[in-house]
């Protein structure tokens, strides 16, 4: 049995390209933007440095997590590395990009990685929990 | 949590190429190598390689993002043994086939793109008339006019991470780059559409002025275009020969070191289609796959 402290540190390590995060950041900040009927991300990404850098971090453990649950074998093995997944709770618009992204991962196509959809979906619904 | 809009094309290739990047670097990782499936180690294999060598041309700026992202996972995977990182048995042969199948699809696809592409504008390429296609001469790159399109220029770069700050600033320099490098080679093009005309009606003063103006565009272009990339890649080479990974920027380098030509003015909804289509095929594919795993 590995110490989770393993999983912490290689999951920290794991980086994401950071054009693939702004096209994230930049399709939620469309997508809310339509619901809201304002641009509040932009004006809050000019306006608070901090954000955009809390922005990319969130986006980038939630690509992390949720390609992990799309190859990660069994639901035992996928809770080792949920236990160790602390997405930023501390900020409401940070909550709500969070919240649209894993709706967008959970409904866009993917390659087959040995997981069922059913699965898939139900494990990216308990990410999701991790920001409420 | 509602939204309607329908997912883009964009975002689709960036998620998969965020997949294949965790895999990559996951299968590295004594931790989390164990929990992967055999399938989603060798989907990210053929995906990552084959990516990496598949568009050779120069106007694949546009899947840059595609393309830098799948260097990135190579360097990874050459880093932890690709070889090891398959199953065992029926298990292997499965990974590879299923591998080697989305691997086959994306190449032929971005390829496919590409040959229409230079057929299209195989025209304004090198005939032997108007103006010569002119190259980038910054630093440390001595360019002859009238090369052949490609480069053998190998960016340094080494392991210490760059701060957030600096990768900021840097993608700000490489997005000017190629902003500028987009804009020249439309200008380019517009210069030749322009002296085409002029040439066929010689005693046009309407055409020729407007020839002229069009050279003169190209120009101003052209000095933007090369203060752009020389900023871009002198940075890039600074950060790279004092040992900061800066392995991201390869492809983006190498398009710097080749000559600019009308072919590489942007289509800005060529990404979309690359990507639309590539996704119908690896959907249609993946199921025949799953099919296959079934039996």
């Amino acid at each position: 049995m590995l110490a989770t402290n393993d999983i912490d540190v290689a999951l920290g390590d794991i980086r994401i390209p950071s054009d693939v995060i702004d096209v994230c950041i930049d399709e939620v900040t469309v997508i809310i933007a339509t619901d809201v009927g304002s641009d509040v991300v932009k004006r809050r990404m000019l306006a608070d440095k901090d954000f955009s850098m809390r922005s990319h971090k969130m986006v980038n453990d939630i690509l992390v997590t949720s390609s992990m649950a799309q190859s990660v074998q069994s639901d035992t093995e996928f809770a080792d590395i949920y236990n160790q997944i602390q997405l930023d709770r501390s900020d409401v618009l940070l909550n709500r990009m969070g919240l649209v992204l894993l709706h967008l991962i959970a409904e866009a196509p993917r390659f087959d990685m040995g997981i069922s959809d059913e699965v898939f979906k139900r494990r990216i619904h308990s990410v999701s929990h991790l920001l409420h | 949590m509602t939204t309607q809009k329908p997912i883009n094309s964009k975002l689709n290739a960036a998620l998969q190429v965020a997949s294949v990047a965790v895999v990559a670097q996951a299968s590295r990782q004594n931790s989390l190598k164990e929990k992967l499936t055999e399938v989603s180690v060798a989907v990210a294999t053929s995906m990552a390689l084959t990516l990496a060598i598949a568009p050779s041309d120069a106007h694949a700026q546009e899947v840059n993002q595609l393309k830098r992202a799948a260097q990135n996972t190579l360097g990874a995977l050459i880093g932890g043994g690709i070889g090891s990182q398959f199953g065992k048995g029926n298990g292997k042969t499965l990974a590879t086939g299923i591998g080697a199948t989305t691997g086959v699809i994306i190449t032929e696809e971005l390829r496919g793109d590409s040959d229409q592409r230079r057929t299209n504008n195989s025209r304004y390429d090198n005939q032997g008339f108007g103006p010569r296609d002119f190259g980038p001469s910054g630093l440390n790159n001595s360019y002859n006019i009238g090369r052949a399109n490609t480069s053998n220029a190998v960016l340094q770069s080494g392991p210490e991470p760059l701060s957030s700050d600096r990768l900021n600033k840097l993608t700000a320099k490489e997005q000017n780059f190629l902003a500028a490098r987009d804009q020249f080679a439309r200008a380019k093009y517009l210069a030749l559409q322009a002296q085409d005309d002029a040439v066929l009606s010689p005693r046009n003063r309407q055409l020729e002025e407007i020839s002229i103006h069009a050279a003169n565009q190209e120009a101003a272009t052209r000095n933007t275009y090369v203060e752009a990339r020389n900023e871009f890649v002198s940075a890039l080479e600074y950060f790279g020969n004092r040992g900061y990974d800066v392995q991201q920027f390869a492809y983006t380098y190498n398009l710097a070191n080749r000559q600019v030509t009308s072919k590489d003015m942007s289509k800005r909804d060529l990404d979309s289609q690359v990507s639309r289509r590539l996704m119908n095929r690896i959907e249609t594919e993946t199921e025949k796959v799953s099919e296959y795993a079934r039996h």
